[in-house]
Order: C-alpha cells, then sequence, then structure tokens
C-alpha cells in the first residue's frame, strides 16, 4: 500500500497517511482535531480545507470527501478554537463535607509481646479496622515506619488511599470534576482540604471529528467499535487535568478523587461502553447505577489509588448530566415545584420536588447550537450572541467586539424575537425579507459590507429553529401534565448549560420556546452539569444522593406519547405578539 | 370566496382551528363531501410541491398536515366508505429500533391522500410484522419502511431482506424513505424506491402501483 505525506501548513503537522485516507481522517490522525458534525458523510460542509496542489490552483475541498491520492499541503480554515464555555456554576449552599480525608496518625512501636503485623498497627493508630489492600500493604512496608513516626492516611471511608510520612512537603488532597460533554468537556480542580475551586478549565471533546450529535458518534462506535472514541476522550480529560494541575502549581498525583457526568452516550463511549442497546429502541442503557472505578484503568495518571465516581444515568437520553443537575440545584430536595432545562443537542427536561420527578428528553437538535444555521456558529469569538431592537433598528452585540462572523444559539433566539417584533415574521414563522441569498429570501442582522460577510437569517433557519423550539416547548407542555400540573404551578424554572445562561428571558418567551407562566421564574444555572459533579467531591452524601435520584425519577418516552405529535405541531408557531399565547 | 376555496386555503395555510368550521360551512352550502376532500387533497398537494422545491420547510408541512386531518374528521360522516381509496393498498410503518413517527404519519398522509388505502404499523415494527401484515392482505401493492435513525439503518435493510424472501416479493413494491437514507443506500439494501419527501413518496407510489 502506498503512502503520502500531508503537510497542514497552519499547525506545522506533516504526517504519512496511506493512499486513499480522506483529508478528514488525515487531520484526525495529525490530532487537530476538525469539526465534522455530519460525521463525515460530506453533508455539512463545515469541514472545507484548502488544498494547495503543485502546479495547480489552491481550492477549497470538503476534507470528509476527499481521499489522499498524491503528497499534499493544505491549509485548515478553522478559527484558532477559543470556544467560550461555562466553567463557572450555579452555587447553592455546600456544606464543605469531602468523602476523602487526610488522617495523621501516630504508629505504636512495634513490641515483641504483642505480635502485631504492621496493618495491625495502622489499625490500632486509626482506632478502627480497614481491610488492607496490596498496594497500601506495600507502601506501608516500604516507609519503614518505627514507633512514634507521624503517618498522614488519605482514605474514603474504609478504604485506605494513601500512606506517607507527614513530614513529605508539599502534598495536597485534590479531586477533579469533569463534565464530558458532547461538543466540550469542561473540568474543574478542587482542594478537597479547604473546598477551594484551584482552577477550572475546557476543552474541546476530541469526538467531534466523528459526528456532531450523539446519533452520529454512536453509529461510529457500533460500525467501527467504540475503542476510538474511548481512547480519544480518555486521553483530552487527562490532558486537561494535567493542564490544571500545572496552571494551580499542583501535582497531578495528589489527586485522589475524580467525579464525572455527561449525557448516557457520552458516559458509555467514556467507560468504553457500546452505545447499541440506547440508540435502539427501547433506547435503555447499558448501565444505570453509578461506577466506581480505578482512575487509572480510565486513562488517568493522577494518585496510584485515585477513584473515578460516574454519577448514575436516568435513561438512555437523560444521562448523569441531567443528575448532576438536579444535585446541584436542589431540585430533588425542595417540596416547591421546579423545573430544571438543559439545552444542548438534545434537551433534558425534568419537572418536580423531593416527593415525586419526571425527566425526558427532547430533540431539539443541533440548531440552538448554531448547527444547521445558514451563519450558525458556536458560542465562539465573532458569534452574534445577542441582538436588540433599537429605534425600528437592529444592534448586533458580537462576542469579542471584533466583526461578525456568525451568530450562536443565543443570539440566533434574540433574533428571531426581534424579527417577530418588527413584524419581519408573522407567527407561522413566514420571514418577510430584506435581501436574497444564494436566491433565497434571507434578513440581514448585519449587512455584508468592506470586505466583511455579513450576518443573516434565512427563511430555513427559522423554521429549524421552530422544529429545535416546537420540541422543547412541546416536552415542558406534556412534562406538566404527567406530573398534573399546570406551568403557574411551577416555582422555578432553571435553566442550565452555556445557552441558558446567555439566553435573553424575553426573547425565549417572545418566540414561545419557554411558556410566557414561566418567564419570571427563571434562573440561569450555569453549568449545572458540572456543579453537580463537584458535589460529589465536597460533600460526602451527594453520590448517595445521586444514586437516589437516579433511582427515583421517572422517565418520559415523548416518542411513543400519542399526543407528542400535537403538542409539537402546537408549539411549532410563535406566540402572537401580545404574548397571550394561541 | 366560496366555502370550498376558503378550506382549501386553510388547509395550505396549516390553520387547523379554522379548517373544521369551514369544512362543516361548505357542507351546509351544499357542496359535495367528495368535492370538499378532493379539494383538500389537491390542497395537500400544492403544499407537498412547495416543500419539494424548498420553498416551504417541515414546520408547514406538520401545520398543513394536521388541518387536513381536522378537516376529513368533520367530513368523515358524510363520505361513503371507500370512496377514496382507488390506487390500492400501502402499508406502511418505522422499522424495529425506532420509535420516531412524524414523517412517516406525513407520508402515509400524503399517500392517503392520492387516493391509497393505507395501513399504518406504527413504530418499532419487527420486519415479521410487515411480512405478516401483507400476508394477511394479497391486495396490498406497497409496503413504505421509514427510519430515522442512521444506527436503525441496517433494521431496514433486514426489514427489506425479510420481505424479500417472500413468495410475494414480486408482486408488492418496497419504497423506503427517511432522514439518514440515501438513493444508494436504497439500492443497497433492494428497495424498489426511494423518495427524499412525502409528497415524492405520493407521487412515486402512485407510479408504482399503475
Amino acid at each position: 500500500m502506498s503512502a503520502y505525506t500531508v503537510f497542514f501548513r497552519k499547525e506545522n503537522v506533516k504526517i504519512l497517511v496511506e493512499k486513499g485516507t480522506t483529508l478528514l481522517d488525515a487531520e484526525i490522525q495529525a490530532g487537530i482535531q476538525p469539526d465534522a458534525p455530519c460525521g463525515g458523510q460530506g453533508k455539512c460542509g463545515k469541514c472545507l480545507v484548502r488544498l494547495e496542489v503543485p502546479g495547480e490552483t489552491a481550492r477549497l475541498v470538503k476534507a470528509c470527501c476527499t481521499p489522499v491520492e498524491q503528497d499534499l499541503c493544505v491549509e485548515t480554515l478553522g478559527e484558532n478554537r477559543k470556544l467560550r464555555i461555562l466553567t463557572e456554576g450555579f452555587q447553592t449552599e455546600v456544606v464543605f463535607s469531602p468523602s476523602i480525608r487526610k488522617e495523621l496518625v501516630t504508629l505504636p512501636p512495634r513490641k515483641h509481646q504483642k505480635k502485631l503485623s504492621e496493618w495491625e498497627r495502622l489499625q490500632l493508630a486509626l482506632a478502627e479496622p480497614v481491610p488492607p489492600r496490596q498496594q497500601m500493604v506495600r507502601r506501608l512496608s516500604e516507609l519503614k515506619t518505627g514507633g512514634g513516626c507521624e503517618l498522614a492516611v488519605v482514605r474514603r471511608r474504609d478504604r485506605i488511599l494513601d500512606l506517607y510520612l507527614s513530614s513529605e512537603p508539599g502534598r495536597r488532597l485534590l479531586g477533579a470534576a469533569f463534565d464530558i460533554g458532547t461538543t466540550t468537556i469542561a473540568a474543574y480542580l478542587l482542594d478537597l482540604e479547604t473546598g477551594e475551586e484551584l482552577a477550572s478549565g475546557s476543552a474541546v471533546n476530541p469526538q467531534v471529528s466523528f459526528g456532531a450529535d450523539v446519533i452520529q458518534r454512536s453509529n461510529h462506535a457500533l460500525t467501527n467499535g467504540e475503542e476510538e472514541l474511548t481512547q480519544c476522550v480518555r486521553r483530552e480529560a487527562d490532558s486537561l487535568l494535567g493542564q490544571l494541575c500545572e496552571r494551580a502549581g499542583v501535582s497531578r498525583f495528589d489527586v485522589y478523587q475524580i467525579s464525572m457526568v455527561g449525557n448516557s452516550c457520552m458516559h458509555h463511549l467514556f467507560l468504553g461502553f457500546s452505545p447499541d442497546s440506547m440508540v435502539h429502541a427501547p433506547y435503555q442503557p447499558a448501565v444505570r447505577e453509578g461506577l466506581i472505578l480505578p482512575a487509572g484503568e480510565c486513562g488517568f495518571t493522577a494518585a496510584l489509588s485515585a477513584e473515578l465516581f460516574f454519577l448514575p444515568l436516568i435513561a438512555g437520553f437523560v444521562g448523569a448530566d441531567t443528575i448532576g443537575g438536579l444535585l446541584a440545584t436542589g431540585l430533588g430536595q425542595e417540596t416547591s415545584l421546579s423545573l430544571l432545562i438543559d439545552i444542548g443537542t438534545n434537551g433534558e427536561l425534568v419537572i418536580g420536588n423531593k416527593e415525586r420527578r419526571i425527566a425526558c428528553s427532547t430533540a431539539a437538535g443541533p440548531a440552538l447550537e448554531g448547527a444547521k444555521i445558514s451563519c450558525g456558529m458556536r458560542g465562539t469569538q465573532g458569534a452574534v450572541e445577542h441582538v436588540d431592537l433599537e429605534d425600528g433598528g437592529l444592534r448586533c452585540q458580537v462576542i469579542g467586539g471584533g466583526p461578525a462572523q456568525g451568530i450562536c444559539g443565543s443570539g440566533l433566539i434574540d433574533g428571531i424575537a426581534a424579527l417577530l417584533k418588527l413584524g419581519a415574521m408573522d407567527e407561522s414563522g413566514k420571514l418577510c425579507g430584506d435581501g436574497k441569498v444564494d436566491g433565497s429570501e434571507v434578513y440581514w442582522l448585519i449587512r455584508p459590507e468592506q470586505g466583511q460577510k455579513g450576518v443573516f437569517l434565512s427563511q430555513k433557519d427559522i423554521r429549524e429553529v421552530q422544529l429545535a423550539k416546537g420540541a422543547i416547548a412541546a416536552g415542558i407542555h406534556l412534562l406538566a401534565e404527567a406530573m398534573g400540573v399546570s406551568l403557574n404551578q411551577i416555582d422555578r424554572v432553571y435553566l442550565a448549560g452555556a445557552f441558558g445562561t446567555y439566553l435573553n428571558p424575553e426573547s425565549a418567551c417572545a418566540i414561545g420556546l419557554i411558556p410566557r407562566e414561566c418567564k419570571e421564574k427563571l434562573i440561569p444555572v450555569g453549568n449545572a452539569a458540572g456543579e453537580g459533579a463537584k458535589r460529589v467531591l465536597l460533600q460526602a452524601g451527594a453520590w448517595e444522593d445521586a444514586a437516589k435520584l437516579a433511582d427515583k425519577t421517572e422517565f418520559l418516552e415523548l416518542a411513543s406519547l400519542p399526543q407528542f405529535q400535537d403538542a409539537f405541531v402546537d408549539e411549532l408557531e410563535f406566540p402572537d405578539e401580545e404574548g397571550a399565547g394561541k | 370566496m366560496s366555502k370550498l376555496a376558503e378550506v382549501v386555503d386553510l388547509v395550505e395555510r396549516g390553520k387547523s382551528k379554522l379548517v373544521g368550521a369551514a369544512v362543516q360551512g361548505a357542507l351546509d352550502e351544499g357542496t359535495p363531501a367528495t368535492e370538499i376532500l378532493n379539494g383538500m387533497i389537491d390542497a395537500m398537494a400544492v403544499v407537498g410541491e412547495r416543500f419539494k422545491n424548498n420553498e416551504i420547510f417541515v414546520p408547514e408541512m406538520l401545520v398543513a398536515a394536521r388541518a387536513m386531518k381536522k378537516g376529513v374528521e368533520v367530513l368523515k360522516p358524510h363520505l361513503a366508505s371507500g370512496s377514496t381509496a382507488t390506487n390500492g393498498k400501502v402499508i406502511i410503518g418505522t422499522v424495529a429500533g425506532d420509535l420516531h413517527d412524524i414523517g412517516k404519519n406525513l407520508v402515509s398522509m400524503m399517500i392517503e391522500s392520492a387516493g391509497f388505502e393505507v395501513t399504518d404499523l406504527g413504530v418499532d415494527v419487527a420486519p415479521e410484522k410487515f411480512v405478516e401484515a401483507v400476508k394477511a392482505d394479497p391486495e396490498v401493492k406497497i409496503v413504505c419502511l421509514s427510519a430515522l435513525l442512521t444506527t436503525t439503518m441496517p433494521a431496514m435493510k433486514t426489514t427489506v431482506e425479510a420481505l424479500s424472501a417472500q413468495d410475494f416479493r414480486g408482486s408488492i413494491k418496497i419504497m423506503v424513505g427517511g432522514a439518514p437514507i440515501t438513493q444508494a443506500f436504497a439500492d443497497e439494501i433492494g428497495a424498489d424506491a426511494y423518495t427524499a419527501d412525502a409528497a415524492s413518496a405520493a407521487q412515486k407510489a402512485k407510479e408504482l402501483a399503475a
């Protein structure tokens, strides 16, 4: 088999690939993490690269459809990836009571008459029996502890995680929380002796190269095995841990506990389970219970006995991230009625209180994250994030303040609300545009000028948003119905995720994404999923709470409800201007 | 505007709340029920055509389809039974492992509007169920299979295989559709036809049944 060299100019990376490898795969192999929302089917055109073949003019090609047939020089077009991702979460009161503790004990002297094993000496010092573990027995004997020697014992309940001489300088007690999102991995480094957050950060989930949504990823796993997807996300999580530790100036070998949340598909792919049962009706996960695993076996370089706590799932499409949201908002502890809305590629919704909870997942699609929208992009530098009406005209706010490159979810909702208010669109969603692009009617939010491409909304964009918001709004109505409550009875509406934080509540209600009845009750809670993962590190009871929440939250399968289609079609329309609803 | 023209207009614009009263009005004016039905069918054909030409999108298709459904509910008691199906019988369903039915329902409605008697087997339909349904009714001309998830495309293949293993294969046509389906996939699994949208599906069904 012949092989060719592909040189990626911007990244300054040269790799050798087999003949016929697609440029997309070449990018992945080179570690470039290209964006391929459609999973390399040649449909979305987001993987364009500039191809330079000696003796020919450079041309733009879809990386996924272009096999390497000769030595090539390629220029990637992606921006320098600087996503604006939430690492801030909503803070409810946290009583600091970590399950990982460090105890200082003085070992009793070795006595001939007592005939104590080394482990028994340790148990005597701890004043309670702890089961011996091979690694720790070895560590104990290596320490050569004579009598009167002070020992630091790191433990979680009766499990000994580390032993070292208390005189050893610079040792810390650390934990890390991860939220593995379909698009983004968010991580937090915590000091488990003080509860202080030492660092936080995020990275693009490298699985984006295998498709934008969970179905694409699952499909890749079913066709090619999950190994590749598992390895790449584990590598990225471990590298993120390293970065956070470096930034905080601490050693990753002092990280003893890692808690993790993610949607059900990310959960399966991280842990190396096949998503097969989840993507076929009745859409059930391989396992629902929370799992405690050796972190080292899951790709982490951390303390020798560090443990990974992956929170439990509710259902095939309502995952550990939702459990995290419930933990962080306290929805399962309150008597008052709340609604939790987490809008991502799938919208997860939970209604309830401490007595009863019902969860559902709605196929919102990626439109609200900017995918499938003509000028859509993620919430990064250059995205229109807000649109206001000012003196009868539109005013756009761009992330980073520079020229606009496109529009992200929050800007999209604002833009559509503004068109509705301007009368440029009626409640059926019919657009009366002010320009044409490729023959289709569009409305310019920012007109192209001076070499800048401008940002517009097309009729098709509006229809995509209608489908997304219709699915979410229908979900909210059907959950309330299943719970036997009216929307007025809901006391609080927690909006999770980056989208929820930047979303303008006025616009969300104006377009009917969120019912009018809930407008005054909206509470943005940021990355509630990640916040929930942190709780597991900070509060000893949170892990058990998570198990109870997962066990006692009912799941409503919208797709099998006969009234779903009607509710969905009802919610496709936009509310009329007075906001009286339909 | 005559009441009948109003019905047609309301279906085209998807005004499901108003369409029932308009149908009743047309009946009261003495318009024959079949004429009203044909008016609505033509309206759906117009909607389907616009969709095919990318002039309108899924949401408008859905609201128009529902308006039609509301109109038919009012009309039904006035229609002589069996007066609508002239082109033959069709069986439709979403394949095993897939619970999505909105697209399938649209196709079902468009095919029904095109003069077929449609039996809808629902969602998550096992291959054997399709086979049984065809066996139970020798008059079936077309079997339509829908899949929305890329992960359930293999189930579509299995279903086509199960149908093809039967003696009746020569007397039926298999049509496939759904977001991830392509002509290439339809060819690969041995389906007789693929269409990209509901209007084309109805058109294709007519061709296949002719």
